[in-house]
């Protein structure tokens, strides 16, 4: 096992950190210092300017609040600044060790760099992204993703614009929309959903593997989007070759029931002309 | 601040035992450190868990940090459980040699007030021995005329020893007819404190 160094106060630090806690009234912080082995020394100095900040000593008392992270309660001391003890994780990983190892020396330099670092990550560990900048990625990433499909197979599969017969029965009660391209997709899709929707992984080997599968035969397919339930990818002969359900329902039911008439349908051919060979 | 009890959930712990802690930690941070352990509280309910702890705040600082220093974590509330149903055990306990008082809180807690007898009459012994070897604790008690037990106890004092079984008492050496007329220690034995 690896061993690593952890900083516990000695006789005379634990006095000078109860005599701090009488005065601010922190026992429970003091308690923390002391029975916890720390990962990083603690200046008396930043202890009393953190003790001497209401704000802050809320924050410590929450901060303890997380088991994993007791053990940074003096680096939290250490920054000064109020940091949700899980960033506080990614901080010490990337910064914090070596900011403290170095003292002068060959590595001077780089601890300089490595403080412009630190500031700035500390300015963006601070700034939480908003609701909007997380979904104008996640729709970003879903934009790129149904452009580069389209792209992908715009060539080899031409989207046809009538829904296939044996779909029809199965679809009469639901409200169907064909779609003439992927890019569509995100017009029906709303902001609320979007955050608890999969990711529609059209690039995936598999996702392409079974595309193309499925749609070679007749070298076309149809995306349907089911109002309420998500968007599909079937073949003329009505086999699922992918889909995009909305958060809370599930297209399962879709790829076994067009996929069984399918079947259905090859067996019907096989009953009558005794001669039918299945395509896969 | 609070505590996890196993079973029972998170306790807050009083501000004042916090405190408190807080002095046991500057003096021996490891006595304190079960702080952030999930303790287990065995039979004893959440009202008898809070009243430990109110307890525990309302105890003199050395005395806590004695009590705390040689009590593993694991035994904490069961043993202070037992510490605060019966006084006389919080004597014997702290007063007994660490490596004997959970043997004596465990194994004999219905001899607890014949042993605070002698503490209080005869001060605290040269040595505690709490005798393990089965055939020797066979052949002790038989031939002291001892009814046979399972945990034997052996106090020394400087001119007589102590012998405390299960079920019975004896003292042995110079005097030790005296020692038993006035502690009366093998006519009556003592009534288990467990029916009580």
């Amino acid at each position: 096992m690896k061993r690593r160094w952890r900083f516990r106060p000695d006789q005379s630090q634990r006095k000078r950190i109860l005599e701090l806690a009488e005065r601010y009234q922190a026992y429970e912080l003091a308690l923390a210092l002391m029975t916890v082995p720390q990962q990083a020394p603690l200046s008396e100095e930043d202890l009393v300017q953190a003790l001497e900040n209401p704000e802050m000593r809320q924050h410590l008392k929450q901060f303890l609040e997380y088991e994993g992270r007791r053990k940074y309660l003096s680096l939290a001391i250490t920054i000064g600044r109020p940091i949700h003890p899980c960033a506080l994780g990614i901080y010490r990983v990337y910064v914090g060790w070596r900011v403290f190892k170095t003292d002068g020396g060959p590595e001077l330099l780089e601890s300089k760099q490595y403080e412009e670092i630190e500031q700035r990550l500390l300015a963006q560990l601070e700034h939480a992204p908003s609701l909007d900048e997380v979904l104008r990625v996640v729709r970003g990433s879903f934009v790129r993703e149904l452009e580069a499909a389209d792209a992908n197979y715009g060539g080899h599969i031409q989207l046809l614009e009538e829904i296939p017969e044996p779909a029809q029965e199965l679809l009469k009660d639901k409200r169907v929309r064909v779609l003439r391209s992927f890019r569509e997709i995100m017009d029906y899709i709303e902001d609320h959903q979007l955050l608890h929707m999969h990711s529609p992984t059209l690039r995936a080997p598999y996702a392409q593997q079974r595309i193309w599968r499925v749609l070679s035969r007749y070298q076309a397919g149809v995306l349907l989007h089911i109002e309420g339930e998500g968007f599909v990818l079937i073949s003329p002969a009505c086999q699922v070759a992918w889909s995009l359900a909305y958060p809370g329902s599930n297209l399962h039911y879709y790829t076994r029931r067009l996929g069984a008439i399918y079947r259905n349908f090859g067996r019907v051919l096989e009953e009558l002309s005794g001669d039918y060979d299945d395509p896969f | 601040m609070k505590v996890h009890v196993v079973g029972i959930g998170r306790l807050e712990l009083p501000e004042k035992l916090v405190e408190r802690l807080a002095r046991v930690a500057a003096r021996s941070p490891r006595a304190a450190e079960w702080v952030w352990l999930p303790l287990n509280a065995y039979s004893a309910t959440r009202e008898d868990v809070e009243r430990i702890f109110e307890w525990m705040a309302s105890f003199p600082l050395e005395r806590l940090r004695r009590l705390l220093v040689r009590t593993p974590p694991s035994l904490l509330l069961s043993v202070l459980y037992d510490l605060t149903r019966n006084p006389d055990t919080l004597e014997v306990y702290l007063q007994a040699p660490s490596s004997v008082s959970l043997f004596i809180l465990q194994s004999l807690p219905n001899r607890i007030s014949i042993i605070k007898r002698f503490l209080d009459r005869y001060g605290r012994p040269k040595r505690w021995y709490f005798e393990r070897n089965t055939s020797r604790l066979q052949s002790l008690t038989r031939s002291f005329g001892m009814q046979p037990c399972f945990n034997l106890l052996i106090l020394t004092y400087d001119d007589f020893h102590v012998l405390i079984g299960d079920r019975d008492a004896k003292a042995v050496g110079h005097a030790a007819a005296d020692i038993e007329a006035t502690l009366a220690l093998s006519s009556r034995p003592e009534p288990a404190e467990a029916d009580s």
